[in-house]
């Protein structure tokens, strides 16, 4: 699972000043939105016109706060959510998961078939020889591995499309230029497992074009003319994907993942195939959608197309050309922008054109509206604020509930330049219990302690009703969360009775519960300065006095936090995750990253035998709804048995957008929204009614 | 005088290593560290799985030396001598991640062994010695190579490694740590390496039966990995001598922790921004302040006078950040709509000419320049009143007015050379705000300039940028107080030094 920890900031969570006030009827003008699963998202549901029919107009400008600016956005070395919101719009993948429904979708593929893996035991080995078909290939060791054992092993096998013959299985070829002539029988005692859907085969589309370099006209101005007009090939795929084992280049934070793939071949000048080491739910979107696909005239130094071609290079001199490449930060992409200046202040991307104003995306009814997109960089939320009210930002997404309610957003003067709505990622807010603390330990404790508090009312008072109350560790808006599973109830007596039962009173009569000479005293730990917390923190002190728990508020700055809570240096921490709309819960939820020395995201320590098996059963399982049951299983056990957290509440990013553009939808997958589909709809001399100028 | 100043300067290098010697305790006091922050930079970062991410901050680690004695990384910082892995080939520094582990048996007793990483072979082999190193290697790791090619190689790897730069070990070992993976698959090719690297180094390996059994040719490669770290020097860092000398020393500032970009070329880039700003509020500071002050005493005890400092003091108590935003609300289009708020440029600024981009700079800088000065202007103009004031009511300035010299005359003339003192004084700590810049004003006005910087490396942890920014200004500090020890004795005859 690819989890996003974020320091909850005061914009997502910082509503703590409006806790005195009542809560009004929400946004009067404004219509409730329900994102939740897959389906058709609604456009401008927040527009003050939208019931005005729009015009759909091309051109003109939008700028887009950006809250921390990454070095650059050449993904496998930059790995930051922010580097795959700007690629989402100057760059395009194998695959895309739709933003309304969620399933995969070909973009530069231009179709794509997988296949079975039919692993053979190795008495068999020897039976399928060269001309045969069988291939060697890389599998996963199953079982335990031994320390200093390699992961994988050497296998002979078969893939094709594998169906059941009675004694044999049936393996039919299916995809292009495969080992395979024609279809095989393999008797079954030959066959050790059945990998299914572990080979990948892509058909790129033909002609998409690269975006001209903007860098070797300066430096290489004589190798310009040749890399004019240079599309995406097979070529391009298999090299992007050869980086990652290149141990020089700066990619250890991706590398685990491909490295799953234990082998990839060029088929012909457009098909690429990819072999993953075992089945695994999430192998697809990691091939689709996780792989950048590079230009191998720019990155690859071996490519004779290359302006500074080196057959020779070594690994070192290849791994440096992509670590420090001017085109990471001026990009050359397949989007339908993109990057022409990259400042301290900002990214620009423009529309990818020819000379005469003709696009050149290879799509054209997905190109964009606006001309050119602008990523303001401006790190302080309230300096972003204040742009946003000086008219230096079209769109910014990190409201404070107190301006989004508060005057700043409810004048005229704003009102009549932007309007504001809200919009629900995974993000939620939870306290984390440290399992490896005595008075932690027992699920009595950390169930009397949801118990204890008011959460509906605080999240009525304090997010106006806004935020939705968790239950489990997936997103809401997905399939994999489990809408059934109900919130323990407020019931301080019934906290108090789970408590005694299980043995926690004052024994020594200093007005806190004890047990086995711990007292029931809990750290509750927080990022410094971040007020959501602290008021969250305040409100669970008191409930929890009244039932003789301890808490004590420990505010740390950012830095010190992270290492606290990643050596288990605390009792209780506050903090949110932003997950993707699916993702392997492996890295969360696991024993292996639960161990006290681990230093993973497992950070309360949860190790059950049971989570671990659905987990494992999840990542096996290729079917989705199958797989989304697992999940939901997954959620309800963990609630109920295993209460690692305190859940507290999917919370909205509040954002307020430009009138001038109409076609804003909000959406599920991170970042919520897309910009190309955004547009002007009140023509001035920026804009125009083609795509092509 | 010019020994005095030379005198002074000298004095200044040990004082910056000392203050180099105090930021550098203090941030290895503190908690928290680059590593961990990169891996969880807010909003920003991406935390990925465990494996991953603990290799990561290892590597990262690494690459910075941070997995050194402090104490090494700190001389490493100050210079001269290059101490990091390029450096002077005469230090070299054991590999903190290159270490032999015990490894438990089943029966409760203990073996040593190495764990195989990827070892630095290119580095510690000459650009030239490498395509044949390479092509050698290749051949041991051949399954279908015969006997007479695989002697062939082993003799030749033989005859370099008798020469430093021939060293072969560390191509050796990257072909066990290759085959780490393949272990059952290649154990012919393990066991081929092994025994070239017995024939070139003479050493005979002793392998428990045990893990023999547990591993297979893993055994092997743990155990020859053990050697290498523990006797065939492979656990210290070999220094290239590429780059003999280096550090703060040798005026080089290091490069940043996560951008791995100069620093010394990001706080020119903020100085440019930084420096103007702050030079005009110092000056228009001075400029308003030092008339004011001389006003206030011509006046004394007047009701413009009682008003001054009533507003004055005002001033002086407004805290920056409000005064900016109370400043962006009013000029901004929040208000009057008459100013900009934010950065330096318009948006547009690009498609604006030499005349209208300078105005452009000229109207954003307004607002931050008014933030800068006001609460200085404030403090100036009461010091400049206060030091008059004292003059004053000296014995000579009773002569001149007993002499019939016009209150003019004794103000400008003999008063106020005098009363300037104190004022100079302010001015060595005014030089390193010039240069810090003011992370409040910087932050509020989205300008990115030095406070800036240094404010941001102090959250990421940056070792290089916290240093380079605490040293700039501490030697700015002494520069100031340099300047004002100058200045005194311009103005005051009684001050020499000599």
């Amino acid at each position: 699972m690819i989890c996003f920890p974020i320091r909850p900031t005061r914009a997502l969570l910082s509503l703590g000043s409006l806790a005195v006030l009542a809560a009004p009827a929400i946004c009067q003008d404004e219509a409730p939105v329900e994102v939740a699963g897959p389906g058709e998202a609604a456009k401008d549901v927040f527009h003050p016109d939208r019931d005005k029919d729009a015009e759909v107009l091309y051109g003109g400008r939008v700028i887009v706060h950006l809250a921390s600016l990454p070095e650059n956005i050449c993904y496998p070395i930059e790995n930051s959510a922010i580097t795959r919101r700007l690629l989402r719009e100057v760059h395009e993948t194998l695959m895309i998961q739709d933003w309304e429904w969620h399933d995969y979708r070909p973009r530069l593929a231009d179709s794509f078939v997988t296949e079975d893996l039919v692993v053979l035991n190795a008495e068999a080995a020897g039976r399928h020889g060269d001309g045969t078909g069988a291939i060697d290939a890389k599998v996963k060791r199953q079982g335990e591995v031994a320390e200093g054992q390699s992961a994988q092993k050497l296998v002979r096998a078969y893939y094709g499309q594998v169906t059941d013959g009675g004694d044999n299985w049936v393996v039919t070829p299916a995809s292009a230029g495969a080992s395979l002539q024609v279809a095989v029988e393999v008797p079954k005692s030959d066959v050790e497992s059945i990998q299914r859907g572990a080979v990948f085969t892509f058909k790129v589309r033909e002609g998409v074009l690269w975006h001209p370099s903007l860098v070797y006209p300066e430096t290489h101005p004589d190798a310009v003319a040749a890399l004019d007009g240079h599309t995406l090939d097979a070529a391009d795929v298999h090299f992007s994907w050869t980086i990652y084992s290149n141990p020089k280049v700066d990619c250890d934070e991706k590398r685990f993942q491909f490295e799953k793939i234990t082998h990839g071949e060029i088929v012909d000048d457009l098909t690429v195939r990819f072999f993953y080491e075992e089945q695994y739910a999430f192998a697809k979107g990691t091939i689709a959608e996780s792989l950048t696909v590079l230009p191998s005239h720019i990155y690859n130094l071996a490519d004779p197309n290359n302006p500074e071609h080196d057959a020779s290079a070594s690994l070192e001199k290849q791994a440096k050309h992509i670590n420090e490449n001017r085109h990471n930060q001026l990009w050359v992409g397949l989007g339908p922008y993109r990057v022409t200046q990259w400042t301290q202040q900002y990214v620009q991307a423009e529309r990818f054109a020819d000379e005469n104003g003709k696009c050149l995306y290879f799509d054209r009814d997905n190109a964009g509206y606006v001309d050119t997109i602008r990523w303001r960089y401006i790190d302080d939320d309230e300096t972003s604020m204040n742009a946003l009210l000086n008219g230096e930002l079209d769109f910014f997404e990190r409201i404070k509930s107190a301006d989004y309610f508060g005057a700043r957003t409810e004048g005229d003067d704003f009102k009549s330049t932007h309007y504001k709505g809200f919009k629900y990622l995974g993000t939620y807010g939870y306290t984390g219990w440290n399992l490896y603390k005595p008075q932690l330990k027992d699920l009595a404790v950390r169930k009397a302690i949801s118990m204890a508090m008011d959460y509906e009312a605080y999240r009525i008072s304090n997010y106006k009703g806004l935020a939705r109350r968790i239950t489990g560790p997936f997103p809401y808006n997905s399939a994999a969360y489990d809408h059934d599973v109900a919130p323990l109830p407020f019931d301080p007596d019934g906290a108090i009775d789970l408590l005694e039962d299980a043995e926690w009173y004052d024994r020594d009569g200093d007005g806190i519960r004890d047990k086995d000479g711990v007292a029931l005293e809990i750290d509750f730990l927080m990022p410094s300065g971040n007020d959501a917390s602290k008021n969250f923190g305040l409100k669970l002190q008191e409930a929890l006095g009244d039932l003789e728990i301890k808490v004590n508020m420990v505010q740390m700055e950012w830095a010190t936090f992270l290492e606290k809570m990643k050596t288990r240096q605390f009792d209780g921490c506050n903090l949110a995750w932003v997950p993707p709309l699916e993702s392997d819960p492996e890295q969360l939820w696991h024993s292996k990253w639960g161990e006290f020395d681990a230093r993973g995201s497992n950070n309360a320590g949860v190790m059950d035998p049971k989570i671990d098996e659905l987990i494992a059963a999840g990542q096996r399982e290729l079917d989705f709804d199958k797989r989304q049951a697992i999940w939901r299983e997954m959620h309800r056990y963990l609630y109920e048995n295993v209460h690692p957290y305190l859940f507290m509440y999917n919370v909205p990013q509040k954002f307020a957008l430009n009138r001038r553009f109409r076609g804003f939808q909000t959406l599920g997958i991170d970042p919520g929204y897309v910009i190309r589909r955004w547009h002007l709809w009140e023509s001035t001399d920026k804009t125009r009614a083609t795509l092509d100028r | 005088m010019l020994a005095f100043i030379l005198r002074r300067l000298l004095l200044m290098i040990p004082t910056t290593l000392g203050v180099a010697a105090v930021v550098f305790g203090i941030y290895h006091l503190a908690p928290g560290d680059p590593a961990t922050v990169m891996m969880g930079m807010g909003s920003g970062g991406q935390m990925a799985t465990d494996s991953d991410s603990a290799s990561k901050i290892d590597a990262f680690r690494i690459k910075h030396g941070l997995d050194r004695n402090p104490v090494i990384q700190f001389l490493d910082y100050i210079g001269p001598v290059n101490l990091s892995r390029d450096g002077c080939s005469l230090f070299s520094s054991p590999y903190g991640e290159r270490k032999v582990e015990e490894v438990e048996l089943p029966d409760g007793s203990t073996v040593p062994e190495g764990k195989p990483l990827p070892i630095a072979y290119l580095p510690d082999t000459p650009e030239g010695e490498q395509g044949e190193m390479e092509d050698l290697r290749q051949v041991l790791l051949d399954d279908a190579a015969g006997d007479a090619a695989w002697s062939n190689a082993v003799s030749r790897l033989k005859e370099k490694n008798k020469k430093p730069e021939g060293a072969c070990l560390p191509a050796l070992m990257t072909s066990l740590q290759e085959l780490r993976l393949e272990t059952d698959s290649r154990s012919h090719a393990i066991e081929r390496v092994g025994d070239a690297l017995a024939q070139i180094t003479g050493h005979e390996l002793q392998l428990h039966p045990v893990r023999l059994e547990q591993l297979g040719p893993g055994a092997l490669i743990n155990g020859w990995f053990r050697w290498y770290y523990e006797e065939g020097g492979g656990g210290r860092v070999k220094n290239t001598g590429e780059n003999t000398w280096g550090g703060l020393l040798c005026l080089q500032l290091g490069n940043e922790m996560q951008a791995n970009t100069p620093v010394a070329a990001e706080l020119m880039r903020r100085l440019k921004v930084t420096v103007p700003l702050s030079l005009v509020a110092v000056l228009l500071s001075y400029l308003i302040a030092l008339p004011l002050g001389i006003f206030s005493v011509r006046n004394q005890g007047t009701k413009i006078d009682g008003g001054l400092t009533v507003v004055l003091f005002i001033l002086y108590s407004i805290p920056t950040f409000w005064a900016g935003l109370m400043l962006i609300l009013v000029f901004g289009k929040t208000g009057l709509d008459l100013l900009p708020v934010l950065g330096l440029h318009d948006k547009d600024a690009d498609s604006l000419s030499g005349a209208a981009y300078a105005w452009d700079v000229v109207k954003h800088a307004v607002l931050p320049v008014l933030t800068l000065t006001y609460g200085s202007l404030a403090y100036l103009s009461r010091q400049m009143r206060a030091g008059m004031l004292e003059v004053i009511r000296q014995d000579y300035i009773r002569t001149a007015r007993a002499k019939g010299l016009s209150e003019r005359v004794v103000v400008y003339k003999h008063a106020l050379r005098n009363s300037m003192i104190p004022v100079l004084t302010l001015l060595a700590s005014i030089l390193p705000i010039l240069i810090g810049g003011s992370i409040i004003v910087e932050k509020v006005f989205d300008i990115p300039g030095m406070g800036k910087y240094a404010f941001e490396g102090l959250l990421r942890r940056d070792f290089y940028i916290v240093m380079a920014v605490t040293i700039f200004v501490g030697i700015m500090t002494q520069v100031g107080i340099l300047l004002s020890d100058i200045t005194y004795s311009l103005v005051d005859p009684r001050i020499r030094h000599e």
